[in-house]
């Protein structure tokens, strides 16, 4: 596997998080490593924009969303368009089972509708239209870690990823608890594999084809239209790509 | 080496008490004899039993599959091949517009457009997916329908059951005295205004019947219910129409399309952003 040259204080890594009971998640892979610091920088900016009386405007909803600056070095083999972080998804480990179905239930709140609308129907229906009650499944990964490599900065990751106690969906309601955080230097982990395979070699993130074609990941989710980096759900960000293995066909 | 209990031999056992269906053939011959028609064949289970008593009785009888244009990717494959396999006498009959472009134009799963212009320009979900392609179909087949609708499916569907069934006359030679006799004999036929006859054999089969009767057999089923079951879907979410509309949005069919077939899923929320609120 090919070893690039990346600044001095980064390298090849392993991050790993201790959970409580698993995460949830709706993809069929876990959160990546880049995302989950995008979104603490992220939230960090948003503080101060607000604490300076600025007005936020949400990244989904900008025409061209920043490229925030990350402690992880950026893959060389794609063309300046789909360049992305050399991190990967997560990867459960210690996995207890297969997924597990829990449920959640939500409906509009009419006080809260009140506040924020200047008018509003006689009656807001919540067996149809777009405020309809839910009751909607929520996938959960039971396991104890989740593993993710990446080529980047150890110690500037760590000081990210300290703050943040909870990943994955409905973490308001305890899923995906964070007991503690590893990262571990690993230069034994050549630099392409740290930022683009899981560690049984499966595919662990989105790539274009100039990666796969280098990397020959034989597991791989297939092609299809995904996120290349954060923000991950934005439209500009959104390429056909080769997708990381499945966590449900393994 | 097998270990354990095998579910799907357990189905096919138990199946085999639903395989006498000899007085169902005779009420599905006798809706093709006297309504001619075809079978509405969706791709899902239920219609594939349906299919199944249908080609007992006449191997060639049309099958006709909506397109709605946003069905799974299985759908399309099992299709084909199912059509090699039984000589399927198949007709398949696009929606115009499609689906998504209903959707797309709808406006309704984009907080920035207008909602409401699909229904400006006339072009319900309704008439474009049922009610135009099956008009097209009684056209070139006849008045009747066979269908896979079931009334356990949904409320609305054991009320229209139940109404049919209510108003529907005995014109039997001996009359239909019990309430089991009036159900063999004439449930599941709806009369519409129209003059066409939609005839479901199954029409009151709860779901593990449908199950056990296709292990029985054994019938091939649509690949798309492996994928939802791999995925952890459970029995009520093993539904396969299209890919995605109106309905069970509230119940997780975003979820199980988001988990199952991620890249499809991303590449439809690019033109439905709404679509990741449900998933």
């Amino acid at each position: 596997m090919t070893t690039f040259a990346v600044e001095d204080a980064m390298g090849s890594m392993v991050v790993r998080a201790e959970l409580a009971s698993g995460i949830a998640q709706a993809a069929p892979w876990a959160p990546a490593l880049d995302g989950i610091l995008a979104s603490q920088v992220w939230a960090r900016r948003k503080s101060e924009e607000i604490a300076a009386g600025n007005y936020h405007v949400r990244a989904l909803d900008r025409e061209n969303p920043v490229d925030l600056d990350l402690p992880l070095a950026r893959c060389p083999l794609p063309g300046s368009d789909q360049w992305h972080w050399l991190a990967t998804c997560g990867m459960p480990e210690q996995v207890a089972g297969t997924t597990r179905v829990h449920t959640w239930t939500g409906r509009v709140d009419a006080r809260d509708l009140e506040q924020v609308a200047a008018r509003l129907p006689a009656t807001v229906s919540a067996r149809q239209g777009r405020y309809r009650a839910r009751r909607m499944p929520l996938l959960v990964a039971p396991c104890r870690t989740i593993v993710w490599r990446a080529v980047g900065d150890p110690a500037a990751v760590e000081k990210l990823l300290a703050g943040i106690d909870a990943i994955g969906k409905k973490r308001s309601s305890g899923e995906g608890r964070v007991l503690s955080w590893s990262i571990l230097a690993d230069p034994g982990i050549p630099t392409l594999e740290a930022g683009h395979l899981h560690p049984d070699g499966s595919l662990g993130r989105p790539v274009p084809a100039p990666c796969q074609d280098v990397l020959a990941a034989a597991v791989t989710g297939g092609w299809g239209t995904a996120g290349l980096r954060p923000p991950y759900m934005h439209r500009s960000r959104q390429h056909h790509l080769v997708l990381p293995a499945l966590l449900d066909a393994s | 080496m097998r270990t354990g209990l095998n579910l799907e031999e357990l189905r096919a056992i138990r199946g085999k008490q639903h395989l006498g269906v000899k007085p169902l053939l005779a009420r599905i011959e006798h809706h093709l004899q006297t309504q001619e028609g075809y079978v509405a064949f969706s791709g899902g289970k239920d219609s594939l039993v349906v299919l199944d008593l249908a080609r007992q009785v006449d191997p060639a009888v049309p099958v006709v599959f909506f397109d709605s244009g946003l069905e799974y990717p299985q759908t399309y494959t099992y299709l084909e091949q199912l059509t090699d396999r039984w000589r399927l006498n198949l007709d398949v009959i696009p929606a115009q517009p499609s689906l998504l472009e209903i959707l797309v134009a709808g406006g309704r799963w984009d907080h920035h457009q207008n909602a409401g212009s699909t229904l400006r320009r006339g072009a319900s979900l309704h008439e474009t997916l049922i009610s135009r392609p099956a008009a097209i179909a009684h056209q070139r087949y006849g008045p009747g329908e066979l269908w896979g609708v079931r009334s356990a499916e949904s409320t609305g569907r054991r009320i229209a059951y139940a109404h049919v069934l209510a108003d529907a006359g005995c014109g039997c030679a001996t009359a239909c005295e019990t309430r089991q006799e009036r159900r063999e004999h004439h449930g599941g036929r709806i009369a519409r205004a129209d003059g066409t006859v939609a005839f479901g054999p199954i029409w009151d089969w709860p779901t593990p019947h449908v199950w056990e009767y296709i292990a029985a057999r054994p019938l091939p089923v649509n690949p798309a219910y492996a994928v939802l079951r791999a995925i952890g879907a459970p029995p009520a979410a093993l539904r396969v129409s299209h890919l995605l509309d109106g309905h069970g949005i509230e119940h997780g069919r975003a979820v199980w399309l988001r988990r199952g077939w991620p890249g499809l899923f991303d590449e439809l929320a690019t033109l439905l952003p709404r679509l990741r609120e449900f998933a």
